[in-house]
């Protein structure tokens, strides 16, 4: 049983995984407000494979060895852009929006848009919440202002606060793609934020170091190069093998 | 290898940081009492393989031993408070200091914030206030009809109306001990944190407060020339670490093609 074999391949696999986080963040590099997925490998599960544990049961060795992946939290740049609704959150924080389905979903992306009602929406007509209720714009009472603690006003006519939403386990937010929503599984434990800090005018970019980036594809190209060569190296010793025990040469 | 890989990755990192602070710097060239920062660096920590002093056996002790390090990353960001140019304004409600102090402006929300632009003007409230119409601390307000206003090199402000001159009170100044550890709020602005304690206040031109000068504005302190080089040495410093993680990874794959 060629056991270095499989671990070889199982390495290879979560190398894969590892690629596709990578490739992830770069590609959602432009996105405002994206958080860039930080890559974990286990240790102890790397190259596992399937056995029968000591209550009996088959276990499984795990394809794709993946320790965590999880969001890194920090702030990405400010860009201004001096449209009225575009957002930002300096600090911690989620935007709470009103999905499809009337839940309420999180999400760190300030770009908003008018919708033919006068409501504040994303791009996809998710209303953007203050205090529960979707904020709904005088068509001519003015622009809308937004001050750093959210409280929203045209004019200097009140229309409402905007309320930020923070994580205390934020292992527990499953993304669902430009937003994120309470998992079932683990509870966030969300919280509000007691003092935010709103820009208007504000675009946050995304949190991607294309340095590390590259640095981990440099990593995990050459780690992926050296398992292969294990696997290549297994190969011809079978072969070689099979060659030099063959009753018929 | 990989030591290499993510040492210079730090250090690409921290020129990115120094870029953008000289970006920063340059874009402000021309903000009224800007003071440019720059960014300071520290090693960290180092492995060491074989310690300094340790026994190297037979009674001997290792008198070098081996130590690497794991690149490099910015530890603070300093303002470098000093004196900006003075241009002449001749708008009788400019004041710009000529030597240490900040003047004191009343935030929206109560608060105060210090600040070195004198742009000053009044609004139709006859408060004094600054270019975003925060006021400035105890000042009151500004008589009606008031066609001149003297503000002497010490403070005192004298204000010319159709009945004579009139006294008005004393622009105060404030000084800290540690100024580098104001909080940057933009707009000009700085906020009193634990790190640069409480302020002190007085008139100017005395105790070692500047002296205030009457139509005139502070400029920046960024040097133009002094930015630029520091651009090229960042510039410089990120290629060379580009260049050891190349070399880093032909290397590993030198490794990796060691059995063909």
């Amino acid at each position: 049983m060629q056991v270095g074999f499989y671990h070889s391949a199982s390495a290879l696999n979560s190398l894969e995984h590892w690629q596709q986080s990578v490739s992830h963040n770069l590609a959602s590099s432009q996105v405002a407000g994206y958080k860039a997925q930080v890559f974990a490998l286990s240790g102890a599960a790397s190259g596992q494979l399937s056995h029968t544990n000591q209550a009996g049961v088959q276990v499984h060795g795990p394809q794709a060895p993946v320790a965590e992946m999880r969001l890194d939290p920090r702030g990405g740049a400010l860009q201004a852009t001096d449209a009225p609704l575009d957002l930002a959150i300096d600090g911690p924080g989620y935007f709470a929006i009103e999905a499809e389905d009337g839940n309420t979903h999180y999400t760190r992306n300030g770009q908003f848009h008018l919708d033919p009602d006068n409501r504040v929406v994303t791009h996809r007509g998710e209303a953007l919440l203050a205090q529960g209720n979707p904020i709904t714009l005088n068509p001519s009472g003015g622009p809308l202002s937004v001050s750093p603690s959210g409280a929203l006003s045209q004019d200097g006519v009140p229309l409402g606060q905007l309320e930020l939403t923070q994580f205390n386990n934020p292992a527990g937010l499953e993304s669902i793609g430009g937003a994120f929503r309470a998992g079932s599984v683990i509870d966030p434990q969300e919280e509000a934020v007691e003092t935010p800090h709103i820009r208007q005018g504000f675009v946050e970019a995304a949190n991607t170091q294309p340095i590390q980036e590259m640095v981990q594809l440099i990593q995990l190209s050459r780690a992926h190069e050296a398992n292969h060569r294990v696997m290549t190296a297994f190969d011809e010793r079978i072969e070689s093998t099979l060659r030099s025990l063959d009753p018929t040469a | 290898m990989n030591l290499a890989l993510y040492s210079s990755a730090t250090g690409m990192e921290g020129q990115q940081l120094r870029l953008n602070n000289i970006a920063n710097n340059i874009a402000n060239v021309n903000s009224t009492g800007y003071k440019r920062s720059k960014v300071e660096f520290q090693d960290l920590l180092y492995q060491s393989q074989s310690p300094k002093g340790g026994d190297g056996g037979g009674g001997a002790i290792v008198p070098t031993g081996i130590e690497i390090g794991n690149g490099s990353r910015p530890v603070s960001t300093t303002k470098i408070f000093t004196q900006g140019q003075l241009s002449q304004t001749a708008s009788h409600w400019d004041v710009a200091i000529n030597g240490d102090g900040f003047f004191q402006i009343t935030r929206p929300d109560g608060s105060t914030a210090y600040t070195r632009d004198g742009s000053f003007k009044v609004d139709s409230n006859n408060q004094l206030v600054n270019s975003e119409g925060m006021a400035i601390v105890g000042f009151g307000a500004v008589p009606d009809a008031v066609s001149n206003v003297f503000i002497a090199p010490t403070g005192e402000v004298t204000f010319e109306t159709p009945d004579g001159l009139v006294n008005g009170p004393t622009l105060q100044l404030a000084r800290f001990n540690n100024a580098n550890g104001l909080k940057s709020l933009g707009s000009n602005l700085f906020e009193e944190t634990t790190a640069s304690g409480t302020p002190t206040l007085g008139n100017p031109g005395q105790d070692g407060f500047g002296r205030l000068e009457q139509g005139y504005l502070e400029m920046s302190n960024v040097n133009v020339v002094e930015e630029m080089v520091n651009l090229i040495v960042a510039q410089r410093a990120y290629e060379i670490n580009s260049k050891a993680i190349q070399t880093a990874d032909q290397m590993m794959s030198t490794v990796n093609q060691l059995k063909r």
